[in-house]
């Protein structure tokens, strides 16, 4: 007689439960075994329940729609500023608001399954999250030129990497005070995430001075 | 003042304080079905409670230690806290009060079937 699930299937089922409750929730699978089937089933009906709670105790809403709005004006500004014909096309403006959503679920999911103290990391998050919208842009978006997304994109998202030093997900704020992390004296953000934020914010302010000025004397 | 607490998330504390040092997941849940009967209760559900109720300061968690039974994972073990047992019990207050109205409505509920006040609107308030 089984004792426990088969171990792959544990394995998978693990990998799909976020890591700050997996013990538990994988310890909990185990006791309530009867049958393989049983056992997915149990687990198909359990892990989105998990999923949604750490969803809420990992994101503050007010603070999505920042990075949101942060995200889209930028999208919205470059557009304006280097491509103004785009904007007239059908939809366009509602279609913008299409990337920043990809970029915030790409975050939200990133903190959930983050496994540090810390929540995905507040500027490779952002990255990752501009990568696969950038991605999803260029197979829907061929009428906005890739340039356009990219300064809007890499903008908005230095903006959300900032907003996130500043204020961690709600699960991993420390529970001293309800004030900004950086006001207190902690360890926010490792000094290799400071140099990574560093170099792109150069690289990110060398290119739009290169646009302007390409823009510039091209005109 | 506790903050209210819905049905579900006052048969959960009920659980959890009838269960003592074993209240954890599975034992949560399979007390929730029981008090919750006939009505099913999933174990999503139960986790989903039990966070609300953390994030609100009801409910205490801690790791125990790991279990061969369970694969060598631990459990995590739930206690009620002070603010938790404030809730239950006004909530319990009321629905004796509940309780009590009914029963003064409905006449004896006891043996012998429920009998519907008579309507009557004459009859002075």
């Amino acid at each position: 007689m089984e004792s426990g699930p088969p171990k792959v299937i544990e394995t998978a089922i693990g990998w799909l439960i976020p890591p700050a409750c997996r013990e538990e929730v994988l310890g909990d699978l185990r006791e309530l075994y009867r049958s393989p089937a049983q056992y997915l089933f149990e687990a198909a009906c359990t892990i989105p329940c998990v999923v949604v709670s750490r969803i809420r105790r990992t994101t503050a809403a007010t603070l999505l729609l920042m990075e949101w709005m942060s995200i889209y004006a930028m999208l919205v500004f470059a557009t304006l500023c280097l491509d103004r014909a785009a904007l007239s096309e059908q939809w366009m403006c509602v279609r913008l608001a299409v990337p920043p959503a990809i970029i915030l679920v790409v975050m939200t999911l990133g903190d959930v399954y983050a496994a540090g103290k810390r929540g995905f990391d507040p500027v490779m998050g952002p990255a990752v999250g501009l990568s696969i919208a950038a991605a999803f842009a260029v197979k829907n978006f061929p009428e906005l030129p890739a340039f356009v997304f990219s300064l809007g994109g890499g903008a908005g998202t230095l903006i959300v990497a900032t907003l996130r030093v500043m204020f961690p997900p709600p699960a991993y704020r420390p529970l001293v005070a309800r004030i900004p992390a950086f006001w207190q004296r902690l360890e926010l953000v490792p000094r290799r995430s400071l140099i990574v934020f560093s170099f792109q914010a150069a690289v990110f302010l060398a290119t739009v001075f290169a646009v302007i000025c390409i823009r510039f004397f091209a005109l | 003042m506790p903050d209210s607490v819905g049905q579900f998330e006052q048969i959960v504390l009920t659980a959890i304080l009838s269960l003592r040092d074993d209240a954890y997941g599975v034992t949560i849940h399979a007390r929730a079905c029981a008090l919750a009967a006939p009505k099913k209760v999933s174990l999503g559900a139960v986790y989903v409670t039990l966070d609300r109720l953390e994030d609100k300061g009801m409910v205490s968690s801690r790791l125990s230690d790991p279990t061969p039974e369970r694969g060598g994972r631990a459990k995590r073990i739930y206690h009620l806290e002070a603010l938790g047992e404030r809730a239950l019990e006004e909530s319990a207050a009321t629905a004796k009060r509940i309780w009590e109205t009914v029963a003064e409505a409905f006449g004896e509920l006891g043996g012998g079937g429920r009998r519907r006040p008579k309507w009557n609107p004459a009859r002075p308030r």
